[in-house]
Order: C-alpha cells, then structure tokens, then sequence
C-alpha cells in the first residue's frame, strides 16, 4: 500500500501525527519550489504554511488514484496561480494553457561558437542560472524548477498541470534554451 | 543525419530516446564538432541547474503548521503562570510602596493581616445573619401560600387547592383585564 494514501487514511481517520509526517516529508520539496518561484525566503516559509494549510482542509477530496505527491503541488502551483493574480502581473501567468506559439516552434542548434557556460566555473554558473530564471516567463521558471530543482518527470508535471506530456516537454527545453541564450548575452 | 534540433539533444541527454535513436544521434556526434559541442554545452547547464542550492526548511516548520491547524488548548502551568505574574506584580507593588513610605514591613504585614482577619470576621458574620434572615423569609412565604391556598379552596369550594387557587387566579386575571380595557376606552378613548 503506497506510504501517502497510508497517511491520508490515518489522518482523515484523526491521527495528528500522521499528517505531521505528511508535513516532514513534503515540507522540503514545497519548499524549494516555493522558494525558487517567490525569491524570498521568510515569504517562502509563510507561503508553505499556507499550501499545507489547504493540503489539510482538501484532504477528503484526494482521490487515491493519483499521486499524492502531484495533488499537493497542484495545490502549491494554485496557490502561487492565486498570489500572482491578486498582484495582477503583466507578464505570462503561470496558467498558460497549452497550444501557445511556442509550443510549435522548431529549436535549432545555435552556431557552433565557443560557448560561455563552458568557460564559467560551476559556482558561478549556478548564479548565472538563478539570474536567468527571474527573465523568463512564469510559466517557464515554474517548469525548469519541477525538473531540476523538484526532479519531478514530465508525466509528473502533465498530471499537476493538466497538459499534454509533449507541451511540457517542449516548454521545459524552451526554457532552458531562454536561460542558456541570457547567460550568453550577459557574459 | 542532419544536425540535431534541440528537443533531440535534451532528449538524448536525458535519456529519453529509444536505443535505436541514441545510436543515430552518437554517431552523428562522432563526426560532427558543433552538435558535440551543443549536446556538451546543454550538459553542463543540466548538471548546474540540478545542483541549484536547497533551501533548508526551519526546523519548527511542522511544529508551526500543526500549530496553526490545531491550536494548542490552555495548560494549567499557563493558569498558574498568569497567577505567578500576578502575584509577583502584587509583591513588587508592596516592595516599591514600603521603601517609598519608609514602614516597617514586618509591621505592615503584621497590622494588613489583623485588618485583613477582622474583615474576614465581618464579612462571616454578615453572611451568616443573611442566611438566617433569607431562611426566615422562606418560611413565611411558605406560610403565606399555605394560606392562599386555604382561601381560595374555601372562595371557590373546589376541593384541591392548587386548582381552587388556579381558578381563583385566572379569575383575578380576567377581570383585571376586562376593567384596564375599559379604562383604556373610557378614560384614553383608545381601543381596548
């Protein structure tokens, strides 16, 4: 029996405890991603606290089906969806349905010149890619940080978005592509 | 095979392609230096961007949100805490008012306690004479509508007398409200 629906059971049965270990093992997870999206650290920790809060009052509502682990990102991406709406930001919201432009358009190998990501120490390399991150679209930044700071697949990222495994595919390599062109017109 | 298109290099450097395509796409690398230099490139960034620093949860992170989802019920160490406070504040008060005064304390304390005795006494005492008082009156009232009760059974010649009294009372009742209702429209002119 998966290890999540194990906990949802007992918690919605009244076990505390169980829920406190739903917490503890997500609470990381939902943290890096929060983080990397909001930037802050203290707004970070708040936001978490209040994707557990709905994780907690919602929690009747998961279905076993699914993976657990998606629904409470879902609720995660939601809730960011929710605070970037009440900022009203002009720029791509994270909702971005799919069959944007993008999303059909062919990527071509850039010329073969002397790549600056080659030249840079791994440190700053790093740094170069957390500047990126905060130019591309929302939309974008959220995927690159399911992939490589969440480690999420692509079947995982479809099933908490609710598109197709090809978008988010073409999206997450779109990204990286922004991030590696801005390092190399920063350099 | 021509040179690779983007999804086909992160495909390939996330192992995503079929065997038969991986090898396509190595030999291709063999002979061509710039898709090598692409797929190495997009390698590196891969590896950097895994290695992005966490950020560490504070260790009271649960404590925190199981806080906010069952708030804790008061203990009696927080009673007894707020009772702590409250007499230290008293003492401290004492303190500050008998090294401004310049008395005595041993015989302040001594003379607060002999008034505080005396009204204790007082206040006994006084308690005591109200319950007797209190019990005195709970007996004549009980005389008293023994007495009502004796009446009315004789007015109305109903033999029990609870029910000799409630017809007796329901009687004064409607009278009353047949004369106010009167007044009201002789002497008012209201309807009554």
């Amino acid at each position: 029996m998966d290890d999540d629906n194990e906990l949802v059971r007992r918690t919605l049965r009244g076990e505390k405890r169980a829920f406190e270990m739903i917490i503890r093992k997500y609470e990381q997870p939902i943290l890096n991603y929060i983080g990397r999206m909001v930037g802050e650290r203290e707004t970070a920790s708040d936001f978490s606290q209040e994707v557990f809060l709905k994780v907690y009052a919602s929690l009747s509502s998961f279905r076993p089906q699914f993976k657990f682990s998606t629904w409470i990102f879902k609720i995660a991406s939601n809730y960011l969806i929710d605070h970037w709406r009440k900022r009203k930001l002009p720029t791509v919201s994270l909702d971005h349905p799919a069959g944007g432009g993008e999303d059909n358009q062919p990527l071509q190998v850039a010329c073969a010149e002397p790549s600056v990501v080659r030249k840079l120490e791994m440190a700053e390399l790093r740094k170069r890619i957390e500047t990126a991150l905060e130019k591309i679209p929302l939309h974008l930044k959220e995927l690159f940080i399911w992939r490589h700071v969440n480690g999420l697949s692509y079947e995982e990222m479809a099933e908490i978005k609710s598109i197709p495994i090809g978008t988010i595919k073409n999206r997450v390599f779109l990204a990286k592509e922004m991030i590696r062109r801005i390092i190399e017109e920063e350099a | 095979m021509s040179c690779l298109r983007v999804d086909e290099v992160y495909s390939y450097l996330e192992g995503e392609l079929s065997s038969g395509a991986t090898r396509m796409i190595e030999d291709h690398l063999d002979s061509c230096p710039r898709c090598r230099e692409a797929v190495e490139e997009r390698r590196i960034l891969a590896h950097a961007a895994d290695s992005l620093p966490r950020l560490e949860a504070p260790s009271d992170f649960s404590q925190r949100v199981m806080a906010a989802i069952f708030p804790a019920k008061i203990l009696l160490l927080s009673w007894l805490g707020g009772l702590g406070f409250w007499l230290s504040s008293v003492l401290l008060f004492l303190t500050v008012f008998l090294m401004t005064t310049g008395r005595d304390g041993v015989r302040f304390l001594f003379h607060l306690n002999e008034n505080l005795w005396a009204a204790l006494k007082n206040a006994a005492l006084f308690f005591a004479r109200l319950a007797a008082l209190l019990s005195a009156f709970s007996t004549l009232l009980e005389q008293i509508g023994e007495g009502l009760l004796k009446t009315a059974s004789a007015v109305t010649g109903l033999p029990g007398a609870p029910v000799a009294f409630l017809v007796l009372g329901l009687t004064i009742l409607f009278l009353f409200g047949l004369i106010f209702g009167a007044g009201k429209r002789y002497l008012f002119g209201e309807k009554p």
